[in-house]
């Protein structure tokens, strides 16, 4: 632009000074260049002062309502050997292992969290037991609770990112013939979990469902012969079949659909971010191995009895990074 | 506007400014403590009686040193752009802003590209490359007008190749603040190179008072909002948390501590409430670092951080990644 032609007859004070006239098309130019810049500056400074970019873990504490709290409390299943099971005093299975990395995650240490039984069709309501049988409101709720649309549109209800994927499969005595399909079982008397995926599953395969609160509950009836099978998601089942490997067949039944468990946090738009930076760090770092040492812990072994009925999928279902303002060093 | 201003209004502005100035700062020391108090008058007397001035001048200095070269070369720079656009010198000189820029010593200038390549973020570091490559073609123009090959290299070689250069270093950042969509970042490490390349020069003489006097107003309107909200965002108490015996039980207080003398320990809390424990009720203290200050953009340019300085990417930094229970209001021992 400093290439400017010298104008053959400038003013007096021009020609004294014996500069060089600038161009117009070239002064025009960095007149737009000028409003541009400072259009631009004007921008910049509404971005740094106004939009202060997105919220802090410590922020997203404060909102969520965890700050100063001393206990927090989540809503699990008590009866389902490798998923969630109390015995004696203990607390133990993959959604339990799931609840404590979530927690840390939230700054709770182990002592600070309590877990409370709860029932599938109080997975929405978020309505837990405590061990004196009062109803207590929890917090969140880890309880081998498949995402699905129907769910996600019922009121009170958020999930997180999927922790887990599983799918369908059927349980039978050890003496009864083989299933390959659900349609095998139609016309039979078949247990499942009320408020659950595969209730629906059975039902419109023709057989004749009946609904407990409890898996335990399913189990208990099919010993004493009251149902010819129990349905629900292999990573329950495969639990009971790995526990009582004599009394019970495991089948695969060939359902494509794929239950993905997720995490309720109710209406808590901040604990569903916190949740779902949790569940991001545990897949994404590499040195964060507390999802594939839980899966292990609680599935891998159970896998060889189970076999050829599936369990789980071994890897860590993908989360979307969620919109947080970290530290680089937090960062994975 | 053709009528000389005699040299005495001229004066009493400048006395004026010199007046102001140093109330600025003042103003923006006792709004923090006002800030801090929610404006409450007895809280925010109890706040002047203990935070010490000195600790304030600090934060105050620290967080807005990055400032001081803002002013100074923008200053430099649209003073520089009138004084090369007005055709007549006298003209000229009758605006302040072309009067600071003629006066300002190089060395100013050079001290203040170093205090900004030091103190900036490096998501504004193209924008200080963007000033000094304008002021550095400016004072071409301004200085050597009828040297064609000076022009050239000041006013083309340069600019073309700083926006090259900076353009070629920034590129994996503006590749990753694309992908994450910050359209800010994505501008502020892309463009002011290239707009660099158009500000080298004059612009008509018609126009050099509207683009060079409204930048500088708007700039004095909005700098002295940035550097407020900056300065008021910014901790001037550390943030500790008390263990403190309620009863029978333990509690935790967070806030900012205001001080510790023989009877009380004095805190104020986040509600803005002021806290007097006895000194025998305190348990434990401890401090507490200041999340809010994490960086909001993800970007970084060859492992640099974009909200980093130089001073902040080369100095040691305590990493806390395991939070204190009593810093999220939980007692050391939980039951």
């Amino acid at each position: 632009m400093a290439d400017e032609q010298v104008e053959p007859a400038p003013a007096a004070e021009e020609l004294a000074a014996d500069r060089i006239i600038p161009r117009r098309s070239a002064m025009a130019l960095r007149l737009v260049v000028v409003a541009v810049t400072l259009v631009l500056a004007i921008g910049v400074a509404f971005v740094v002062v106004v939009l202060t970019g997105p919220p802090s873990v410590d922020d997203l504490r404060v909102q969520a309502g965890l700050d100063g709290k001393r206990e927090l409390l989540i809503g699990v299943k008590d009866d389902q050997p490798g998923v969630a099971e109390y015995a004696d005093g203990v607390w133990r299975g993959f959604d339990i292992e799931i609840a404590y990395l979530i927690a840390e995650d939230l700054g709770f240490r182990r002592s600070e969290i309590r877990f409370l039984s709860i029932e599938s069709e109080d997975r929405a309501r978020m309505q837990a037991t405590d061990s004196d049988g009062k109803r207590v409101a929890v917090d969140m709720v880890i309880a081998s609770y498949s995402i699905t649309p129907a769910r996600e549109a019922t009121a009170g209800v958020t999930f997180s990112a999927p922790y887990l994927y599983t799918e369908q499969s059927v349980v039978t005595r050890n003496d009864h013939a083989d299933v390959s399909t659900l349609q095998d079982l139609s016309g039979r008397k078949v247990c499942s979990l009320a408020a659950s995926t595969s209730e629906s599953a059975a039902s419109s395969a023709g057989m004749l469902v009946s609904s407990r609160k409890k898996i335990s509950e399913c189990f208990a009836a099919l010993d004493r012969g009251e149902f010819d099978a129990v349905t629900t998601d292999a990573a329950i089942l495969a639990g009971y079949k790995a526990r009582y490997p004599t009394k019970y067949k495991h089948w695969d039944i060939g359902l494509d659909t794929t239950e993905a468990w997720g995490v309720n946090v109710g209406e808590n738009p901040a604990l569903l971010k916190l949740v779902n930076l949790a569940l991001y760090r545990s897949r994404e770092d590499p040195e964060d191995n507390r999802w594939e040492e839980a899966f292990d812990r609680n599935f891998t072994v159970e896998e060889k009895i189970n076999r050829p009925a599936p369990i789980a999928v071994d890897q860590q279902p993908a989360v979307k990074e969620p919109d947080v303002r970290q530290w680089p060093w937090e960062r994975v | 506007m053709t009528e000389p201003v005699p040299a005495a209004p001229r004066r009493i502005q400048q006395n004026w400014l010199f007046a102001v100035l140093p109330a600025f700062p003042l103003v923006l020391l006792v709004l923090r403590l006002w800030y801090l108090s929610r404006q409450d008058l007895p809280t925010m007397l109890l706040l002047v009686q203990y935070v010490s001035p000195l600790g304030m001048i600090s934060a105050l200095f620290i967080t807005l040193l990055w400032a001081v070269p803002a002013v100074v070369l923008v200053l430099r720079s649209l003073g520089g752009l009138l004084l090369v656009s007005e055709r007549d010198p006298a003209r000229a000189t009758r605006s302040l802003l072309a009067v600071t820029a003629l006066r300002m010593p190089d060395w100013v200038v050079v001290l203040a590209a170093v205090l900004g390549g030091i103190t900036w973020q490096l998501r504004f570091l193209p924008v200080l490359v963007m000033l000094l490559v304008s002021i550095m073609g400016l004072t071409g123009w301004q200085r050597h007008p009828d040297d064609r090959l000076v022009l050239r290299v000041v006013a083309i070689g340069v600019p073309v190749a700083a926006a090259g250069t900076v353009l070629l270093w920034m590129m994996p950042g503006i590749v990753d603040a694309i992908r994450r969509g910050e359209v800010g970042t994505t501008l502020l490490l892309g463009l002011p190179p290239l707009l660099a390349i158009g500000l080298t020069g004059p612009v008509p003489v018609r126009f050099a008072r509207l683009a060079t006097h409204w930048p500088a107003v708007i700039a004095a309107l909005i700098a002295p909002f940035v550097v407020g909200v900056v300065f008021l965002r910014a901790p001037i108490l550390p943030t500790s948390a008390l263990e403190i015996t309620v009863g029978t039980s333990v509690d935790v207080l967070r806030g900012q501590l205001i001080t510790v003398d023989d009877l009380d320990v004095t805190i104020l809390d986040r509600a803005g409430q002021v806290h007097f424990v006895p000194k025998d009720d305190v348990h434990t203290r401890t401090i507490c670092p200041e999340t809010a200050q994490a960086p909001s953009s993800a970007v970084e340019v060859r492992g640099w951080p974009v909200e980093d300085s130089v001073l902040e990417w080369v100095a040691p930094i305590s990493r806390i990644t395991d939070v204190d229970p009593r810093c999220l209001g939980r007692p050391l021992n939980p039951g």
